[in-house]
């Protein structure tokens, strides 16, 4: 490694310093005096070697040519005259002056190696630093394609562990509602055949309901499983909720044909929502007010535009309430209320209702009834604009 | 209706043993004629013999499984299959209604709720009053509501059973938006008005196979957020 190149002087500063070195010898041989005019020519000859080395062959024929001129006119006879008596003199003068050539060009031809030789240096620096840049480089790709292989790893082993954990729910399912599956089937056949005692078919009767309460359980743990594992497969979609309220209530109808239902919700409310997982939020919240609330009171479903272009869906009823104490609670896994249950939910459907939410960016809790009376359950989920398009 | 007997013929293709016997007391106990099977080799050998009117097919089946069993039977008339799972996954649903299936049944399901569904099969089949031989046409697709057959540019379209149901019922009311409701309801029944999968299922399968571009439907056009619409707009 060498340091930086050295600054050069330019032309006119050469020059004078060409000329001025041996006038400024010349200046103090004649002041100190004494001595051989003779010796005097190898100090010059320093000079002109000296410049020869540092500046090069113009910069030393300068300087020799200023030094034979000085010299002839200060030291050689006759003095101050330009003229050579001696003809000894005259080829000393042109020796040296010849010497002062060879000298000069010797150290210009070591100058231009010299030259050569940092320009070389410098791009062989330069050569280095851009080895040593794309070594820099190429560690660094290797380092960053190493971090890329060991995330793609790790993508590959989170989904094969999702499809794992998918495929093992799936297979639980199977494996549990296909027995289910025999006792339900075969206990209503039985229970439905005439022919046999009352008292059989009623037992029939009553094992089939332990199966599909047996079956809801089921269901509820593994929609837990999958909430919990992130395994949901959720279609979000814009959709018109006023149709998923309609077809909920349509669903509990079905079970509950005498309960009063008020829907308080504007045609064309659209939510960003999965339509089957909206169906099942909602199923849970009528089931759980069908429950607990007297036959006799309504339910009512009402939706308003909310803060943050959200929508917020309340399900009310006019039953017990919730008490005090279980208000923080009711959303957690197989917290029940105490009053009104008529022992067919599984503890879950709260847990579910928020697992389901908050898939889908919304949020849920216990809301103040009107009146004071009954139970509120909230719900928001985000608008999607009034002008959206929904699914053919 | 089968060849040799006048009561709506079943097929059951069940590998659990105790489900299937079950299931095949519950059809019993309905007054139709029941065969059972175990496996999906069993049951392709099964349907070429003899003409069912309902298959009631589960999906995971020994050496065929149910799904290559469905896809055997695209674009029959008869007979309607009711895909039985208990796998429990959604997206197993929508791909069996996608590939053809009628209708699909969750395990467990309660003997009541079974024949519930099967008879629902057999009347979109073969509705208790046959329409008068009325032709509802639109643009080169033509629908014979008498004969039940639908034509596009004078070829026989082959549907099953629950999509020419559907194709009936929009093309009886030509012209008039059908809200999803009240189609889910006519065409699947009174239980089914929340299954919006269903409608767009059949709509989909539909418009594969009568429309020239079925992503710009001429024939089954959706009409916003209201519903679907046979036809331009009456009047």
């Amino acid at each position: 490694m060498t340091g930086p190149p050295r600054r050069t002087p330019g032309t006119v500063v050469r020059a004078i310093v060409a000329l001025g070195a041996p006038a400024a010898l010349t200046a103090l041989l004649v002041k100190v005096g004494g001595g051989q005019p003779r010796d005097y020519v190898f100090l010059y000859l320093g000079i002109v070697a000296a410049l020869g080395v540092a500046w090069g062959l113009v910069a030393a024929l300068l300087a020799a040519a200023a030094s034979f001129l000085l010299v002839d006119y200060f030291f050689v006879q006759p003095l101050h005259t330009l003229t050579i008596a001696s003809g000894e003199d005259v080829i000393n003068l042109v020796v040296f002056f010849t010497a002062a050539g060879v000298v000069g060009g010797l150290g210009s031809r070591r100058r231009t190696s010299q030259l050569r030789a940092e320009a070389l240096t410098r791009q062989v620096q330069a050569a280095n630093e851009e080895l040593a840049r794309l070594s820099r480089e190429q560690a660094e790709a290797a380092k960053v394609a190493v971090r890329l292989a060991r995330t793609e790893q790790q993508v590959r082993l989170l989904e094969e562990s999702d499809r794992v954990r998918r495929e093992f729910l799936a297979t639980v399912s199977h494996e549990l509602r296909t027995p289910l599956a025999g006792v339900l089937t075969t206990t209503t056949v039985l229970a439905g055949r005439r022919e046999l005692p009352a008292a059989v078919r009623d037992d029939a009767a009553s094992v089939a309901e332990q199966a599909r309460r047996l079956n809801r359980l089921v269901g509820d743990m593994l929609d837990m499983a999958r909430i919990e594992g992130n395994t949901l497969d959720l279609h979000l979609e814009h959709v018109d909720l006023r149709q998923a309220v309609v077809a909920a209530v349509d669903r509990l109808h079905q079970h509950a044909p005498g309960r009063t239902l008020d829907i308080d919700v504007a045609a064309d409310t659209l939510v960003v929502a999965d339509w089957d997982r909206l169906g099942q939020i909602l199923d849970n919240l009528l089931l759980n007010a069908n429950r607990f609330a007297p036959a006799a009171t309504p339910i009512t479903v009402r939706a308003q535009s909310g803060a943050r272009d959200m929508v917020v869906v309340r399900v009310i009823d006019r039953g017990p309430g919730i008490a005090d104490d279980l208000r923080d609670h009711v959303f957690e896994h197989f917290v029940r209320g105490p009053a009104g249950d008529d022992g067919s939910g599984t503890g879950l459907g709260l847990a579910i209702v928020r697992g389901l939410v908050e898939a889908q960016a919304g949020r849920v809790w216990v809301d103040e009834p009107e009146g004071g009376v009954g139970t509120c359950i909230a719900f928001s989920l985000p608008a999607a604009p009034a002008d959206a398009e929904v699914p053919a | 209706m089968t060849a040799t007997s006048e009561r709506p013929a079943v097929l059951v293709v069940e590998d659990d043993r105790v489900l299937r016997q079950a299931v095949v007391a519950a059809v019993e106990s309905a007054g139709l004629d029941v065969t059972a099977v175990g496996d999906g080799l069993a049951a392709a050998e099964e349907l070429q013999r003899t003409a069912y009117d309902v298959v009631l097919l589960d999906l995971g089946l020994p050496f065929v499984d149910g799904w290559r069993i469905l896809a055997s039977l695209e674009g029959r008339r008869v007979p309607s299959v009711i895909v039985i799972s208990a796998r429990g996954e959604e997206r197993d649903k929508v791909r069996a209604l996608d590939m053809g299936a009628d209708d699909y049944l969750a395990k467990p399901f309660g003997a009541d709720e079974l024949i519930a569904r099967v008879r629902a099969v057999l009347r979109r089949a073969r509705p208790a009053e046959p329409a008068k031989s009325t032709v509802v046409t639109c643009g080169d697709v033509a629908v014979d509501l008498g004969t039940q057959v639908a034509r596009r540019r004078g070829e026989e379209v082959r549907l099953s059973p629950t999509e020419f149901a559907l194709l009936a019922e929009l093309a009886r009311n030509a012209g008039v938006v059908l809200d999803h409701r009240s189609l889910l309801q006519r065409v699947w029944g009174p239980t089914y008005s929340g299954e919006l999968g269903y409608l767009r299922a059949f709509v989909h399968r539909l418009r594969t196979k009568l429309e020239d571009d079925p992503q710009r439907p001429q024939v089954i056009v959706t009409v916003g957020r209201q519903g679907y619409r046979f036809g331009p707009a009456r009047g």
